[in-house]
């Protein structure tokens, strides 16, 4: 017996924003012939366009879907649309239409045998999350079994990082339980064989993000809570991320994210812009192993002097070697659609269409106070806990603490600059002890300058 | 004093699955909290760390976890001792980076004194910073000589750089610290780390802060010969260096020309390495010389 789906659910099946759009654009009844439905199935004829009508039928157990569409995609926006108008109760009850009848038939009465949970991805690009998001009715929604080669590997895929994660997170309690202070962790190897685990389980960032804890094992006295901290905020990613069903959809594209499962390029400049005269305010490149990662921080005013300002991220990668290439100078600005990411906290995005040649910005950007800049920081960490920077554009003063620290201040208080800012030097020279237009990058570390803006000069750190 | 709003500091709490279905509500109200009700939250969140790493330091095979601080018992819910830890770890933690806030004001050092003269005009400051990363670095005599004429402030940013290399070339420090003023003092004592002196040692034999060579008057000759003998197909690499060094003292107003005059002689390839290297360094001269004009 199953139950009725609600559209939420069935829009929850399409692989992406546009396709749940299309599909909400062919629910249309008028666009309907012969709709009927039973217990098992709901069925019709597309007839809005072609001349030939197509004939869409879904197996509610399953489900499964079939449709006489060229689109390769299932489910496909006629199926997903035909669902909408059932979840809407705008499909009567009927008797079988002879193609649904025979379909069903080769179907076979243990059709959820053969489903498996498959995650809606592509050559790992996509998510997995809608595997226990969709649920219709009292029934998981099942993708058709993975006949075809890119399903296998997808079901493959998302197996792999389920058990990665769960291995993630037996390791992490393993070393509560044993002690911070065993032998284990300070033997690096205990750790590249997580990483290593990681990396065949498809988790990528996870792995990274590991190699850079084990970088803090040793470093000071109280290494020990720096570690415990980031094991916590694993902990979470590795639970989190084992139970995307049952979070709001963004927090799970997050985590998503933040496991190594990143929306497919194509999917993310399907979705709705900002358009806006972005400014490029910052530049920083990271060695990743052999890759080389170049973020570019966008920057587009808030809608007046009080708020804060939207940050984009667009990264780049060079193998190893491979110079970067830098698209967007900073100083520039570039009006455009920024496409993001799906994320609870949305930083990472794309530049889709460019309303004008770039300009060498005029004006530098307008600075937020660092009690503003933090409390941005902070809703995006309450967002998304594992972030790990977050933009800021300030107008503050280098002081030192001693110690060779520093910190900015201005009239909110004092903020860290990174131990270990090896350009430190001249920033000070630049603001004479006075305020300095400064853009640098938020971490538990502190702030790592990138950018200042002094006479007239924009200066890339 | 259990604030139901601490709940909402954790986006942990909805990783977690510990209160699933209400979570978003509960996490926008997270961040901006008054500064009365945050002290409470920061020290027991304090204590609540501090038995969470005893504990996780030994091992929680050895050590009992600690019950949970007031306000954190909604995160001591799991029956293994290990997964507990973490889960309130991930509480705390996120907690106090979510909730992170500027320190307080740090007393900072005197300020430089104003400088009245005007700032060093962009295009210039990048012309310097070009040539301090090794581009026709013969010109810097002439860059800072120009600065000097206009009066002109250096650009700030590159004066550490300035005072590294002086420690190393003592007539380019003189002409540094000449035109810094007191801004180089300044430096050097608000960043002891630099490892600069605020005040040069006194050289045993006096120093010649580095000067641009004497301008050539006689351009229209220059210019014929070093033209003339490309046209002759005499010069070859060996002759760079003197050829450099006389475009570098030659009467700018003929710079323009000589570019012309070099791009239209036939390529000739023993000398073709040269004549590009002249006809760059002439054009990055006459550039610089219209940016301190303009």
């Amino acid at each position: 017996m199953t139950v009725t789906p609600t559209p939420d659910q069935v829009l929850s099946l399409a692989p992406n924003r546009a396709a749940a759009m299309a599909a909400t654009a062919v629910a249309d009844p008028a666009a309907w012939s012969g709709a009927g439905c039973d217990d098992r199935a709901v069925w019709g004829a597309y007839i809005a366009t072609a001349a030939e009508p197509y004939e869409v039928a879904v197996d509610l157990s399953g489900p499964a879907f079939r449709c006489s569409c060229p689109s390769r995609r299932v489910p496909c926006k006629h199926c997903l649309g035909l669902l909408l108008l059932h979840a809407n109760h705008t499909v009567a009850p009927a008797n079988r239409l002879p193609f649904v009848a025979q379909w069903l038939q080769r179907r076979g009465d243990h059709p959820s045998e053969a489903a498996v949970a498959v995650p809606d991805g592509e050559g790992g690009e996509e998510m997995p999350a809608a595997v226990e998001r969709s649920r219709i009715g009292g029934t998981t929604l099942r993708r058709p079994p993975p006949e075809t080669g890119p399903d296998k590997r997808r079901l493959e895929r998302a197996e792999r990082m389920a058990a990665g994660l769960r291995e993630l997170d037996r390791w992490l309690a393993d070393r509560v339980r044993g002690g911070l202070t065993s032998g284990e962790l300070m033997d690096e190897t205990t750790w590249d064989r997580l990483a290593a685990r990681l990396v065949d389980a498809q988790c990528g960032g996870l792995a990274n993000r590991v190699r850079r804890v084990a970088a803090k094992v040793g470093q000071h006295a109280r290494w020990h809570e720096d570690v415990l901290e980031e094991m916590a905020i694993l902990h979470a990613l590795a639970v989190g991320a084992q139970r995307t069903g049952h979070l709001p959809v963004e927090l799970a594209d997050g985590l998503h994210a933040a496991a190594g499962l990143t929306s497919a390029k194509d999917d993310v400049l399907e979705s709705v812009p900002t358009t806006a005269p972005w400014l490029v305010v910052g530049e920083s490149r990271i060695g990743e192993g052999r890759i080389t990662v170049q973020r570019t921080w966008l920057m587009a005013p808030g809608e007046d002097e009080a708020a804060p300002p939207t940050w984009a991220l667009v990264l780049a990668f060079g193998a190893f070697g491979n110079e970067v290439e830098t698209e967007f100078p900073v100083g520039q600005r570039v009006h455009a659609d920024v496409h993001w990411y799906p994320a609870a906290a949305r930083l990472r995005a794309l530049v889709g269409r460019q309303h004008a040649e770039p300009v060498r910005a005029a004006t530098a950007p307008v600075p937020q106070t660092l009690a503003d800049a933090l409390v941005a920081c902070g809703w995006a960490i309450a967002r998304e806990p594992w972030l790990e920077r977050y933009p800021m554009c300030v107008s503050a003063v280098p002081a030192p603490v001693g110690n060779g620290r520093w910190t900015l201040v201005d009239d909110t208080g004092s903020v860290p600059i990174v131990p270990g800012f090896w350009r430190l030097a001249e920033i000070v020279a630049a603001s004479a002890g006075r305020p300095i237009k400064l853009m640098g990058e938020w971490s538990n570390e502190g702030v790592q300058p990138l950018t200042i803006w002094t006479d007239g000069q924009v200066i890339s750190l | 004093m259990s604030d139901p709003e601490d709940a909402g500091l954790l986006g942990v709490n909805r990783v977690n699955g510990a209160s699933g279905g209400e979570s978003s509500q509960v996490l926008e109200q997270s961040t901006p909290r008054t500064d009365a009700g945050r002290a409470d939250v920061a020290g027991s969140a304090a204590a609540e760390w501090a038995g969470l790493v005893a504990t996780a330091v030994l091992g929680t095979d050895r050590r009992p976890l600690p019950p949970a601080e007031v306000g954190w018992d909604p995160w001591a819910t799991d029956d293994d001792a290990a997964v507990e830890l973490l889960d309130r770890a991930a509480a705390v933690v996120v907690a106090q980076r979510a909730g992170i806030r500027p320190g307080p004001p740090v007393a900072m050092p005197p300020p430089a004194p104003v400088d009245t003269r005007p700032p060093c005009p962009p295009a210039c400051a990048m012309r310097l910073d070009r040539m301090l990363r090794g581009e026709h670095d013969l010109l810097l005599a002439e860059w800072f000589a120009r600065c000097e004429e206009r009066g002109f402030q250096l650009p700030w940013v590159v004066l550490p750089l300035l005072l590294l290399r002086g420690r190393r070339q003592p007539e380019l420090d003189a002409v540094v610290r000449r035109l810094a003023g007191d801004r180089a003092r300044w430096l050097a004592d608000a960043v002891p780390e630099l490892g600069v002196r605020a005040d040069p040692r006194k050289p045993r034999t006096p120093i010649e802060p580095l000067c641009p060579p004497p301008m050539i008057e006689d351009g229209a000759a220059i210019v014929s010969t070093i033209v003339g003998a490309f046209a002759e197909r005499t010069v070859t690499w060996a002759a760079a260096p003197q050829l450099r060094h006389v475009v570098a003292a030659l009467d700018p107003a003929w710079l323009a020309r000589l570019v012309a005059e070099l791009s239209s002689t036939a390529f000739d390839p023993p000398g073709e390495r040269t004549r590009r290297e002249l006809i760059a360094l002439a054009e990055f001269r006459d550039e610089m010389v219209r940016e301190f004009a303009a």
